[in-house]
């Protein structure tokens, strides 16, 4: 039984379709790379895969199968229960995604408090050890997310997913804007999390030099659609499409390829 | 940083004398150089006619044909010492007559605090969770027909069917529970309106940041999410927004007062300028000048202190920005 | 104001507000044709008739037509508040700019100033104001427009400053645009759209603030109708003549429900646009 199978998946707004047919499967502790421009439907389709699209998006049509049990995409009370310990997002940017208002300590341990029943105290220590794990100072729980640099959050993201340590890993742009050192690091730790906790990661980028380090097989998208899938080799060395030849052009040009 | 924060609040305090200083020069103003002669007032109200000898006189005493900047200095001197002079209707001290309102203002103050913080929040919470839905709509109707309905026009209407009509509440004064109703009703009714379009503006706003999201992405409870991050960062603006409708209410609810003959500072005021009582309007205007002003700057404080990018003396640098 | 127009055209809540505010203010405009009595003249054979054929929202205590009289009170209630209200707009607004254009000490001054006003409640200061000045309708309209002023102040001045450090305003003094010129071209047409909004609603609370100290005494004196001050002469009838206190309180929130629609409604017409770039 595959861990993770999306079928069909089309999300629309009201004006229309913005990801259309979006089909593909994950093994325990696989990956995927899902590659596009901005606008090409990914970070929509990481939402819709959590249940957590802002109305007035919802999902029109497809399945979306966990364990092989199929849940309902437009059910919030579905989702409840099953985010955070069996699927997880990294969102796009650490910014935003850290309340500004709570230290960063506790919104990595209130993850392990409320889906495992963690004591608060349980959690706060495990966070602060996890902090070290992604190279923080522990003291830095005391901090709150204007008091760290763009790199310093994104850890402390991904400090949040060894917390939880999700059986599939959503990371939407997970190097995106980072140094050459935090980008190392940051793929470095998705790497580990796969290897040692046997987490399916879907690695989201525009940058396909971050999808390939992580992910052995890729799908690119372009206007919401799934334009060319298959081996991460395969589609660098032959692309089929011709948006693919695009992106890695582009790539080519900015002399990043084999960097 | 603690300095920071010491030399923060000597230039908050000095900024504050500089405002209630500004506040006694109107205090002062408005109504020594307003038209009208103080002495005739006085021995009118004492029921003498005022002759051209008695009124001389009597400017002499109160120091009225002293050049103006005199008079205000010498005003200023004794209103520091706590003195307010007497009032020219009763001959009491106005510091006195205030006091003996306080206990009223203050009441109808704090009782119709009590109702706008309820039912806005209930407007606030109820319009941003059903945002566009028929529940929504409906909270919006109530608040623009409650902000548009004048509150005298509120007080009578509640006064002839409550009070004349069924007789259920007690038409007008102080006492029980039962003469709270009217006035609180009148007083909070637009102010819970206007605040629960504030709270539910920035109920709206944190819930569709980033950062509730990622909490609902982590596993939380919707309980859990609502508690720990959206009402935590949508609570500074509307508590700065309650500290100053209580600066109001405290201020004197003057138009309230007046229907329910509430016995407060409020109408004590209008009172007091109907009659043209220089001594007890110019210390009324000073007391509520003065309790309004306590009231925002100790509303603004608290802002600050839950938030803690203002508590930690820095900007809101790389928040919610998404690039 | 382009955008102020289509925002109207697509708010049905705008346009209700519109019509509402047309309407009356049509009705006061035209009072002398509409009513059917004099609105001044008592008859005491006529006293608290209840709404008839003769006196379509009855006659008050001294015989008087209280259509009449609302109908003529809308000239009064109506004129002296959006007089009030453009005279706090034209001095908040010079307040506000030079707060946020002028020289360092200019702004510093003004600041001051503005934060000296708005330390009194804005009610209590009008009745200062109006009290002082003595019971008139100038005095009022002088009273309710020095209340106001620092508020209006305070908005463009936060407006100003906003506008100020965008990057084309930037550029335009950059390029040597100044004083007036800098104002009309760049400031303006960026703080109009915010500002016709907040007119409106502060026009409905000056409108409230009006009818309210009309009703504590201050304001247009008897027999002069106006709204406050006939809801104050109706208190002692709220049994016998209940539509003594009905029609001038229906009047005067008919009018702030004008405004304050007219406000939501550009404010909702206008946030959408915005919110709709995504």
């Amino acid at each position: 039984m595959k861990l993770l199978e999306v079928n069909g998946l089309t999300v629309s707004s009201p004006a229309g379709d913005l990801v259309r047919e979006l089909s593909f499967s994950l093994e325990h502790g696989g990956a995927l790379g899902l590659v596009g421009q901005s606008g090409a439907g990914k970070s929509l389709s990481a939402l819709a895969l959590c249940g957590l699209l802002p109305r007035p998006l919802r999902v029109r049509a497809g399945e979306i199968r966990l364990h092989g049990e199929s849940i309902p995409p437009n059910d919030p009370q579905a989702w409840r229960g099953r985010r955070g310990g069996q699927i997880f997002l990294i969102f796009q940017s650490p910014a935003s995604a850290l309340d500004p208002v709570v230290k960063v300590g506790p919104q990595i341990a209130e993850a392990l408090c409320e889906t495992r029943g963690w004591h608060r105290e349980r959690a706060q220590e495990r966070a602060r050890r996890l902090l070290e794990t992604v190279a923080l100072p522990a003291s830095y729980a005391q901090r709150y997310p204007f008091e760290l640099s763009g790199g310093m959050r994104q850890r402390v993201l991904i400090a949040t997913a060894l917390a939880l340590r999700p059986q599939v890993l959503i990371a939407d742009e997970p190097t995106t804007g980072l140094d050459p050192l935090n980008r190392m690091a940051v793929l470095d730790l998705l790497h580990r999390l796969r290897r040692e906790h046997h987490t399916a990661l879907i690695v989201i980028s525009h940058d396909l030099r971050a999808v390939s380090a992580l992910a052995p097989e890729i799908l690119v998208m372009q206007h919401g659609s799934v334009v060319e899938r298959g081996a991460t080799s395969r589609v660098l060395a032959r692309p089929a499409h011709a948006h693919t030849r695009e992106l890695i052009n582009a790539l080519d040009l900015l002399g990043g390829r084999h960097a | 940083m603690r300095l920071g924060g010491a030399v923060s609040i000597l230039k908050r305090l000095a900024y504050l004398a500089v405002v209630l200083w500004g506040v006694s020069l109107i205090a002062f103003g408005l109504f020594a150089l307003a038209p009208g002669d103080p002495a005739e007032i006085i021995l009118r109200d004492r029921q003498e006619a005022p002759s051209r000898e008695s009124v001389a006189e009597l400017r002499r005493e109160l120091g009225l044909d002293d050049a103006v900047p005199l008079r205000y200095a010498r005003w200023l001197g004794k209103t520091l010492k706590g003195d307010l002079g007497r009032s020219w209707q009763t001959g009491e001290p106005v510091a006195g007559e205030l006091l003996a309102r306080l206990g009223a203002t203050l009441e109808l103050a704090l009782a119709a605090f009590g109702f706008v913080v309820i039912c806005s929040t209930a407007l606030g919470v109820v319009g941003a969770v059903y945002q566009g839905r028929a529940p929504d709509r409906l909270a919006r109707a109530w608040s623009i027909l409650s902000l548009s309905l004048p509150n005298f026009w509120l007080g009578l209407l509640l006064i002839m069917l409550l009070a004349l009509h069924w007789g259920l509440l007690p038409l007008m004064g102080r006492g029980g529970l039962n003469h709270l109703i009217m006035p609180v009703l009148t007083l909070g009714l637009s102010i819970a309106a206007m605040q629960g379009r504030v709270l539910r503006a920035s109920l709206l706003e944190v819930l569709g940041q980033d950062y509730v999201r990622f909490a609902h992405a982590k596993g939380l409870s919707r309980w859990a999410v609502l508690k720990r991050h959206v009402l935590k960062n949508a609570l500074p603006p509307v508590v700065t927004m309650w500290g100053i409708s209580l600066g109001h209410l405290l201020g004197g609810a003057v138009i309230v007062e007046s229907i329910f003959s509430w016995p407060g500072l409020g109408k004590l005021a209008v009172d007091a300028i109907l009659a043209r009582d220089i001594p007890l309007v110019q210390g009324a205007v000073l007391f509520m000048a003065l309790v309004f002003v306590l009231a925002t700057q100790l509303a603004d404080l608290a802002h600050q202190w839950l938030d803690p990018r203002l508590a930690r003396g820095q900007g809101n640098q790389g928040n919610g920005r998404r690039d | 104001m382009a955008g102020v127009t289509k925002a109207f055209r697509q708010s049905a809540m705008a346009r209700t507000g519109g019509l509402l505010l047309a309407l009356l203010l049509a009705a006061g405009l035209a009072a002398p044709w509409l009513a059917p009595h004099d609105p001044l003249r008592t008859d005491l054979s006529q006293r608290l008739h209840p709404p008839s054929l003769d006196f379509p929202l009855g006659s008050d205590q001294l015989g008087r037509c209280v259509l009449s009289r609302v109908l003529f009170g809308a000239r009064v209630s109506l004129f002296a508040s959006l007089a009030a209200s453009l005279l706090a707009l034209g001095a908040g607004l010079l307040a506000g700019l030079a707060a946020g254009l002028g020289r360092p000490w200019l702004q510093a001054l003004f600041k001051a100033a503005l934060d000296i006003a708005l330390a009194f409640p804005g009610f209590l200061l009008a009745l200062v104001l109006a009290g002082a000045l003595g019971p008139s309708l100038t005095s009022l309209v002088i009273g309710i427009a020095g209340a106001s002023w620092p508020w209006w102040g305070r908005l463009a001045r936060g407006l100003t400053l906003g506008a100020k450090e965008k990057e084309f305003v930037l550029g335009g003094r950059v390029s040597g645009v100044r004083g007036l010129r800098l104002i009309r071209r760049y400031i303006m047409p960026q703080i109009a759209p915010p500002i016709l909004v907040a007119a409106s609603l502060k026009t409905a609370w000056i409108i409230l603030a009006m009818a309210g100290l009309g009703y504590l005494g201050l304001g247009a004196q008897p027999p002069t109708p106006e709204w406050g001050a006939m809801l104050q002469e109706s208190r002692m009838y709220l049994v016998r003549a209940p539509w003594l206190m009905l029609a001038p309180g229906a009047a005067v929130t008919l009018s702030v429900l004008g405004f304050n629609l007219l406000a939501e409604g550009l404010r909702d017409a206008m946030q959408v646009k915005r919110a709709r770039s995504w």
